[in-house]
């Protein structure tokens, strides 16, 4: 990690010789170094699943959530600093207000989504700024279905059926890579994502962690909110009972 | 905004005399540059007169609750305009809101509250807008408006269940609030209260039903008496288990009428 920039990474109104922006890639370091997320957007639906690391046994249960709402419609799960998207989150409620304010209608994730990436692009444009460290997954269920979008640190954002950010990115990404998400009800796209963070969750490195699960969809007519207490039960059930089937496989072999 | 006003330093009057230089006016010291309160400055924009106008709303606190009614008439001057627009609009699960007055004025109030409940929801903290929350901050917003002399020309009144107790209060456009078991805006401040007032401090607490009844006697009477009265309205009943709203219309007697002599 040492020379890596070299000169061309003090800040981010600098191109490298290769045409790279240092600081933003730098940012995005930032991001693979937090807890994973995992985002599903299924049938009729999106899940987000969070393995919120928690270093030590003093921190009071649900501290820092991960999850928040925007609107009452739109979910944003973070991956990266979470200070710095405490900031995006204030910003991303205030764009959402002032839409609804104007057009009468909540704001479209799309146009969320546009308007957070011009935002966070504008950091990353000045010397005198740092860009945001810190990746944005924006959830909706609106009329013309579920709606999932990823913004990261550059300002680029796309819209995807599912994704995996964080620490244990690649890993998840296969796992989600595995599911049928287009045939998946949101119920158990909840137990899937759930799975999935227990499975590439590092018992080594990080003892500890919080599992957040939220959802948005037709079941509960598109208002994004934290899973009810029996679904997260269940959610919870379901992912240990598969890693201990694994295990039991590994046993056997 | 601060007022910038130093009166030791040269002024001159920006309107007429443009001095860009700053040269000649030692006969022009001490004066007060005319638009540098908020109040000139909006003198062609401030709110003057009510234009869509929302006639009286009654209310009153029997045992277990508040009962409201409003009817359901925006009067354009003295054209009845709009009628089908509710004035009495629910809040929360436990806070009601009656508007009276300027009805462009009580959108604007009505879409600020609702802009924050919403805004207040997304915290997940499980905190609710109570009925006295709300009233200290349309007091806040009433006369905060009548300080820059650009008032809502609403009143404002609050109602509710707060901290299981009945809650009803009344903030006009000056920013002049109370609260009381019984409020009465617009012309039923006159032509009712007297009576009603009467009636609730002699008798023993209302059942619901009974203060049903009371209010549809109150706007009998001002459909009856009041000019800018409509026959349909609503009436909504806060307690306890809920927020229940009603519609109704007045099924006024005028055989009395040729008996009444100032009606000719």
């Amino acid at each position: 990690m040492s020379s890596i920039g070299s000169g061309y990474d003090l800040s981010a109104s600098q191109f490298s010789p290769d045409g790279r922006v240092f600081q933003v890639e730098y940012a995005n370091k930032a991001v693979e170094a937090s807890g994973t997320v995992v985002a599903l957007r299924c049938k009729d639906g999106v899940a987000f699943a969070i393995e919120k690391i928690v270093t030590s046994r003093l921190y009071e249960s649900g501290s820092n959530k991960r999850i928040h709402n925007v609107d009452k419609h739109i979910g944003m799960a973070v991956a990266g600093l979470l200070a710095d998207a405490r900031q995006l989150l204030t910003v991303a409620r205030d764009e959402a207000k002032q839409y609804k304010y104007d057009y009468g209608v909540s704001i479209p994730v799309k146009y969320l989504a546009d308007r957070l990436a011009m935002y966070m692009h504008a950091y990353t444009l000045y010397g005198f700024v740092r860009p945001f460290g810190c990746f944005i997954l924006l959830a909706a269920y609106e009329s013309d279905g579920p709606q999932l979008y990823g913004v990261e640190p550059s300002g680029v954002t796309y819209g995807y059926y599912g994704i995996a950010v964080g620490k244990a990115q690649q890993t998840a990404k296969t796992e989600i890579e595995k599911l049928k998400l287009s045939e998946l009800k949101l119920e158990d796209a909840v137990k899937e994502a759930a799975k999935i963070i227990y499975q590439v969750h590092d018992e080594v490195k990080d003892r500890m962690f919080e599992l957040e699960l939220s959802w948005v969809g037709q079941v509960n007519d598109g208002k994004h909110e934290r899973v009810p207490t029996n679904i997260f039960n269940d959610a919870e059930k379901f992912a240990k009972a598969s890693l201990e089937e694994a295990d039991d496989d590994d046993d056997e072999m | 905004m601060i007022s910038t006003f130093n009166p030791f330093e040269t002024h001159y009057d920006s309107i007429n005399d443009k001095d860009d230089f700053n040269i000649g006016n030692s006969n022009k010291n001490h004066t007060v540059n005319p638009l540098e309160t908020e109040a000139e400055r909006n003198i062609r924009t401030r709110t003057v007169t009510p234009i869509v106008t929302g006639s009286s709303v009654a209310a009153f606190v029997f045992n277990g609750g508040v009962i409201l009614a409003a009817d359901v008439l925006g009067s354009y001057g003295s054209l009845a305009k709009y009628r089908n627009l509710p004035r009495i609009h629910q809040v929360n699960d436990r806070t009601i809101l009656a508007l009276g007055g300027d009805l462009s004025d009580a959108d604007y109030i009505k879409e600020a509250i609702d802009a924050k409940v919403e805004e207040d929801l997304v915290q997940e903290d499980g905190s609710e807008m109570t009925p006295l929350a709300l009233y200290s901050w349309c007091t806040r917003l009433m006369y905060h408006r009548r300080t820059k002399l650009n008032p809502f020309l609403t009143s404002v009144i609050v109602a509710g269940i707060e901290n299981n107790e009945p809650f009803l209060g009344r903030v006009n456009d000056k920013g002049s609030a109370y609260k009381e078991f019984l409020i009465m805006t617009g012309i039923a401040n006159h032509l009712a209260q007297g009576w009603i007032r009467t009636i609730l401090e002699n008798s023993n607490q209302l059942n619901k039903e009974q203060a049903e009844h009371l209010m549809d006697r109150i706007i009998k009477q001002l459909f009856y008496r009041d000019c800018r009265a409509f026959a349909r309205y609503r009436v909504c009943i806060v307690t306890k288990e809920g927020v229940e709203f009603k519609a109704k219309e007045v099924q006024p007697d005028w055989s009395l009428a040729p008996g009444l002599h100032n009606t000719e």
